[in-house]
């Protein structure tokens, strides 16, 4: 472990610097939808992240399927233009560099790709795939003022063989195409590419998942030789946690485009502190023989959309330990329940058509607003409240506001349930060794004036 | 005492191919009881979901099942179908294998359904996840109520003009009828899908990853099936998606007692959700019994090696320790007579070049390996030469370490 702490004071050993990166898509961008004057929507898959990468070090960036890792991991490579943000390698800003400039940056950043089977040219032989970057970048070169020498291409050739035999191919496979090699074998060509310029920075993006456990063993202990040996640092992509475990000394874990936690890898693994991070962890099914015996409380329902990302902190739609206003007394389970209708009630989501069709067909029949509501009632709590009559009939109360049509007045019956945790954004603390952007944990200054902001103004204060 | 509902023996799957004859599955045998979890874990390429197939008659030309029975334990169905086929019944179990065609078929959905990797692909992105489900609902009814006749099926494939044009005049919606609908909303309920009556009428596409396989354990409970044949199902599926359908795969066991074969390449799944396990490798079972027989009083060095593989999330060791080498490639004629495993196996001896027959290991007693080592320790002086498979795999190198020595020759040497 090099360096463990993000703080903003870079030392002369922070090899990259990143700082507020943004990347948003656009959808409806096109001529024609401007013409019909159509919004463009943007998909926020990477919002402002900051971390550094230390000379040597690994840095773990790990989160599930959608969360902006991979894109998060190519715009820091500038393969991709960053909305906002900077980037800086070996202190200068990558997004201001000249061409010149910029293909000196390429030489020493590379990435190696996760899809072993369609990152290869099968046109290629995979000798000429290795050899293409240094064709492109034309190097090394010979000197050609020395009698006896050897030209450019036997230079690179002696190269790419020396590469392949690094990476536990043989120089003998020069000649041979993708399609005749097994995808770990593959996944070590595409290693080998990754390095034929000798560069000091290589992004990993997942570069283990498609290949089988075994070779997986495999293709992780080569990458930590190499890495000793070219002193090589590296931003390994991946979702899979044991994996970031063994091979990273710094972990970032991402939700919804944020970190919400970043610190050493033992200190992540041993003492998380963002209940994302926790539950990540929990879900992770050990290979041991009491595994069927462990209680796992499993996260509720799938991660939003980052067209439309829920306010406040991103995670408080599934999280286990959502923060209830000071005056609603009520267990995590019986609030999460309560916040989850207030929530589709909010995105007018609440399916108030499709219960009256089921309550209509179970009782043969037209049926009253009350009946349609019990039936929401029933299929969406699946907590009783009955033991907290006065928040059940909040709850009534709003559902059967939303059934009339007046969903601005069920918004409003719930408003006094509404968590600080959809208020307020919460941060990650600079300068802590072990950052987590969570209400649970003592928030930087400015994110403690807008709770106290919050709270003051909050339409119905607690008063007890 | 739990019975056996089914028992796969010697059986024997093969594909014939441009290339040659590629022995997927290879005598497999395995016992499954009525209400565990049976898992089976192995590599790609290790014939673990060729033999679901086999088990589902799945296997499409240029496979065949070419060996074997698989025995299944149906009551009513052995009475049926007693007097038409005798040989195919024994007791109360039926031979799968000697049956026609469609006594067989006419078995899917309701005795043995079956959900799959990759839940993208394996929904009509054209339909509505409803309409899928109420005409499984309707098919399997159909079948179970007229259960030896094979016309109960789908309207098939209809793409001619015709038949398109009929379609439009005549929606062909006679399989999604009122109740079965109903009965398609309460099965999406049952899989934990909120607002079931509108997500019902959402197409594949509006659906999460986790919620189209929700919606596939949905359709393959249509039929209640006896036994259900989960191929990977949850290796497309984030962790925290993971452990929820695991939980609806548990959950739903245990509340309709129906036996679970679970197969997949993680190994913690396995150790979350299984009773008995069977390792394949190379076509063949090489390794089976209780968990705990796999887990912990292991033999075949193949075992060890996939359990050594795998990082452990509680514990950073060093090094992991992999396998060297990559799977054979199950092409009959490269495959030899001896065990798979010797070319890649750090303790091959010279009598493994003889295929080792199933022997009992320590455990309970169903523990079998495929492997001498359960008869009698390694005996180093027994060992094969290093480079002994060397000449056979033909120019494949294998992972090797060390090569990086050789470099500097290398660069002098060449060109």
């Amino acid at each position: 472990m090099t360096e463990s702490d993000r703080g903003d004071t870079a030392t002369s050993e922070t090899l990259l610097e990143v700082r507020n990166l943004t990347k948003y898509f656009y959808e409806r961008d096109s001529i024609t939808d401007r013409l019909l004057g159509q919004n463009p929507v943007a998909i926020k898959a990477v919002d402002g992240l900051d971390f550094d990468i230390g000379r040597g070090e690994t840095l773990g960036l790990v989160g599930e399927s959608g969360c902006g890792k991979s894109t998060a991991g190519e715009t820091l490579l500038r393969l991709q233009e960053p909305t906002e943000g900077v980037v800086r390698f070996d202190g200068e800003n990558i997004y201001d560099l000249g061409s010149g400039e910029l293909t000196k940056f390429r030489r020493n950043a590379q990435i190696v790709f996760q899809d072993p089977f369609s990152s290869l040219d099968p046109r290629m032989t995979i000798g000429e795939t290795v050899r293409q970057p240094l064709d492109v970048h034309n190097w090394p070169r010979s000197d050609g003022n020395v009698g006896v020498e050897r030209s450019d291409k036997q230079l690179r050739t002696a190269r790419v063989k020396e590469l392949l035999n690094r990476v536990g191919l043989s120089g003998d496979q020069f000649d041979r195409y993708p399609h005749e090699f097994s995808g770990g074998q593959r996944q070590r060509v595409g290693i080998a590419r990754a390095l034929a310029l000798d560069p000091e920075f290589v992004v990993l993006d997942e570069p283990t998942s498609a290949l089988d456990v075994s070779v997986q063993a495999q293709i992780l202990n080569l990458l930590n030789e190499l890495q000793d040996e070219f002193g090589l640092t590296y931003l390994l992509i991946s979702h899979d946690l044991s994996v970031i475990r063994h091979i990273c000394d710094r972990v970032a874990v991402m939700y919804l485009g944020e970190i919400v936690e970043i610190a050493p890898s033992e200190e992540i693994f041993t003492n998380p502190r963002h209940p994302y991070t926790e539950a990540l962890l929990e879900s992770v099914p050990r290979v041991n023989i009491d595994e069927k015996d462990r209680d796992i409380e499993t996260l509720t329902g799938d991660v939003p959309s980052p067209r439309n990302p829920p306010s406040g902190c991103r995670f408080r739609t599934r999280c286990p330990k959502i923060i209830p206003p000071a005056d609603v007394d009520l267990s995590q389970e019986e609030y999460r329940a309560v916040v989850t209708v207030l929530d589709r009630i909010r995105g007018r989501e609440l399916d108030v058509e499709g219960a009256r069709e089921f309550a209509a067909e179970e009782s043969d029949g037209d049926v009253d607003d009350a009946t349609v509501v019990d039936s929401i009632l029933t299929r969406m709590l699946d907590v009783d409240l009955s033991a907290q009559p006065p928040h059940r009939e909040r709850v009534r109360e709003a559902v059967t506001a939303a059934v009339e049509g007046d969903w601005d007045r069920a918004e409003e019956t719930l408003s006094t349930y509404r968590s600080l945790c959809e208020k307020v954004t919460p941060e990650l603390q600079p300068g802590h060794t072990h950052p987590a952007a969570c209400h649970l944990l003592d928030q930087p200054d400015d994110v403690e004036r807008a709770i106290r902001d919050a709270e003051a103004t909050a339409p119905d204060p607690a008063n007890d | 005492m739990s019975e056996d509902i089914l028992r796969v023996s010697d059986l024997s799957t093969r594909f014939f191919t441009n290339e040659g004859q590629v022995n997927a599955v290879e005598s497999v045998d395995m016992t499954i009881e009525r209400g565990e979890v049976f898992g089976i874990v192995g590599e790609s390429g290790s014939g673990k979901s060729v033999t679901a197939l086999s088990i589902m008659d799945l296997v499409e030309s240029p496979g065949e099942i070419t060996d074997g029975s698989i025995e299944y334990r149906n009551e009513d169905l052995a009475d049926a179908i007693r007097d038409d086929h005798p040989h195919a019944v024994d007791g109360e179990f039926v031979d799968l294998l000697s049956v026609p065609e469609t006594v067989h078929s006419g078995l899917r959905g309701t005795s043995f359904s079956m959900i799959f990797q990759d839940p993208e692909s394996s929904l009509n992105p054209s339909l509505t996840v409803g309409e899928q489900i109420a005409e499984a609902v309707e098919v399997q009814r159909r079948a179970s109520s007229r259960p030896r006749s094979g016309r109960a099926r789908t309207q098939g494939v209809q793409y001619s003009l015709g038949s398109y044009i009929a379609s439009t005049i005549l929606p062909s919606k006679k399989f999604v009828t009122e109740e079965s609908k109903t009965r398609a909303i309460e099965l999406l309920e049952l899989v934990g899908i909120p607002d079931p009556v509108k997500r019902a009428d959402e197409y594949p596409h509006q659906y999460s990853g986790g919620m189209l396989q929700r919606a596939m354990i949905a359709q393959a409970l249509a039929g209640e099936p006896d036994v259900l044949v989960a191929d990977e199902p949850t290796t497309a599926l984030d962790v925290t998606i993971q452990a929820q359908i695991l939980d609806i795969l548990a959950d739903l066991q245990e509340r309709t007692g129906m036996t679970i074969i679970l197969i997949t390449h993680n190994l913690g799944v396995i150790a979350r959700m299984c009773d008995r396990v069977g390792v394949m490798y190379a076509g063949e079972i090489v390794e089976r019994g209780t968990l705990e027989d796999v887990f912990v009083d292991h033999v075949h060095p193949y075992t060890e090696g996939l359990l050594g593989s795998v990082p452990d999330l509680e514990d950073v060791g060093g090094r992991l320790e992999p396998i060297e080498g990559n799977v054979p490639s199950l092409l009959a004629h490269e495959m030899g007579d001896g065990c798979y495993f010797a070319d890649r196996c750090p303790r091959a001896m010279e009598e493994c070049l003889h295929k080792p027959p199933d022997i009992e290991g320590e455990g309970s007693d169903e523990h079998v390996a495929k492997c001498y080592l359960a008869e009698h320790p390694y005996d180093e002086s027994q060992a094969l030469p290093e480079g002994y498979f060397e000449d056979r795999t033909m120019g494949e190198v294998t992972a090797d370490e060390t090569s990086s020595d050789e470099t500097t020759e290398e660069m002098r040497g060449d060109d």
